[in-house]
């Protein structure tokens, strides 16, 4: 049995003896007491890094990012990223499937400008944002020029700032997702919305939190801003070639 | 996107849905589709489609204007309108090119630019009665 500590240990040293046999040579750093993510990620703008590698979960790379994002001088950083769960959001986001294939994307270094979320005051996020309770609640948001009113059990935020409401209702009583099920019936969806917007307000009249990768970012109320090609990311050759 | 200025296509277009209520301008480059309530002008550079849920209280404008639902206001379509049997429309109608099926309402008047253009022409005389008729004026 090895213990979660010694687990990140050997993993990175795997990731360096890879890095190593790419001919990808760097200072490694790792958070502590003593030194925060993003103490670390503004220590590396400082000394004029053209690449800063996150190796982690969403949630750390999201503290990345929020450093990156905010920091005039880190306006030409590239980031990379090596997930630690290869069937995250975040792996599908930069297309590596493995360990080998997240370090050879950073030898590659195909560049894709990304949108990222800016969360009022200022947090930055790069995967999907999601708001989520048991029962539909009222939702109050606000869109440039437009005000509005749903019910909604899932609100799911992309990062373009796109808004995805689903209520509840679709599901419709037990017994009637029930019979669906027996006959194979779908239910024409007429409660889902979708909005694609520049800024987005969310208010509620019960705090509920936004989520992102797990973690609990804010709760409502909500301000949130598209950010539209504001960092470099390093992703897989692949992922690029199918965009095109 | 919403309130923006592009006209190309940007994505899958806007949906408001059933259990959602709007107050302002919808505008989306992409179509719009609404199940839900509005009040407040709707725009597309394309399709608008307004299912049977839907209510909308305002004017609407689009390319292809489909309307299942119930709208009060004037509609506008650079290609087409089309009121499906469970649409309901109180306002005026713009086109070029108008469906109204069987048990559908629509109380307004209705505009289409090139029809008005074809009855003008009709209206005119030709050149040669034209002629004619100034030299028999003179004689």
């Amino acid at each position: 049995m090895e213990s979660p500590k010694a687990k990140i240990v050997s993993r990175q040293e795997k990731i360096k003896d890879i890095l190593g046999d790419l001919g990808i040579a760097g200072e490694t750093v790792s958070p502590s007491a003593a030194r925060t993510i993003e103490e670390l990620t503004h220590l590396g703008i400082i000394k004029g890094y053209s690449t800063i590698v996150a190796v982690g979960p969403e949630s750390l790379v999201n503290k990345v990012i929020t450093v990156l994002a905010t920091q005039k001088e880190a306006k030409d950083v590239v980031l990379g990223i090596i997930p630690d769960d290869f069937n995250s959001q975040i792996a599908r986001k930069i297309g590596v499937k493995d360990l080998y294939a997240a370090c050879e994307a950073l030898k590659n270094r195909k560049l894709e400008t990304v949108d990222l979320c800016l969360l009022e005051p200022n947090k930055y996020f790069l995967t999907d944002g999601t708001i989520e309770t048991f029962f539909n609640q009222e939702i109050y948001f606000s869109i440039e020029n437009l005000q509005g009113k749903a019910l909604a059990n899932k609100v799911i935020i992309k990062p373009g700032l796109e808004v995805f409401f689903y209520d509840k209702s679709l599901q419709g009583s037990p017994l009637s997702s029930f019979w669906r099920w027996l006959f194979g019936k779908e239910k024409p969806d007429i409660y889902s919305s979708f909005f694609k917007t520049k800024r987005l307000r969310i208010e509620s009249q019960n705090s509920l939190s936004l989520k992102v990768a797990g973690q609990t970012l804010a709760k409502t109320p909500l301000t949130l801003h598209n950010r539209s090609r504001l960092l470099k990311i390093i992703a897989a050759r692949d992922r690029i070639k199918k965009e095109k | 996107m919403l309130g923006g200025k592009t006209t190309g296509p940007s994505g899958p277009g806007t949906v408001v849905g059933a259990n959602v209520k709007l107050v302002g301008t919808l505008q989306d480059a992409s179509d719009i589709t609404i199940h839900g309530r509005i009040e407040g002008e709707v725009i597309s550079s394309q399709g608008i489609s307004i299912t049977e849920t839907a209510y909308i209280k305002g004017p609407v404008s689009g390319e292809v204007v489909t309307v299942a639902g119930k709208v009060r206001g004037a509609l506008t379509a650079t290609s087409k309108i089309e009121i499906l049997p469970t649409g309901k429309v109180f306002g005026s109608i713009t086109t070029k090119d108008l469906s109204i099926k069987s048990g559908a309402i629509f109380i307004g008047k209705c505009t289409m630019p090139e029809g008005e253009k074809e009855a003008e022409e009709e209206k005119m005389p030709d050149k040669e009665t034209l002629k004619e008729t100034t030299t028999y004026e003179v004689e």
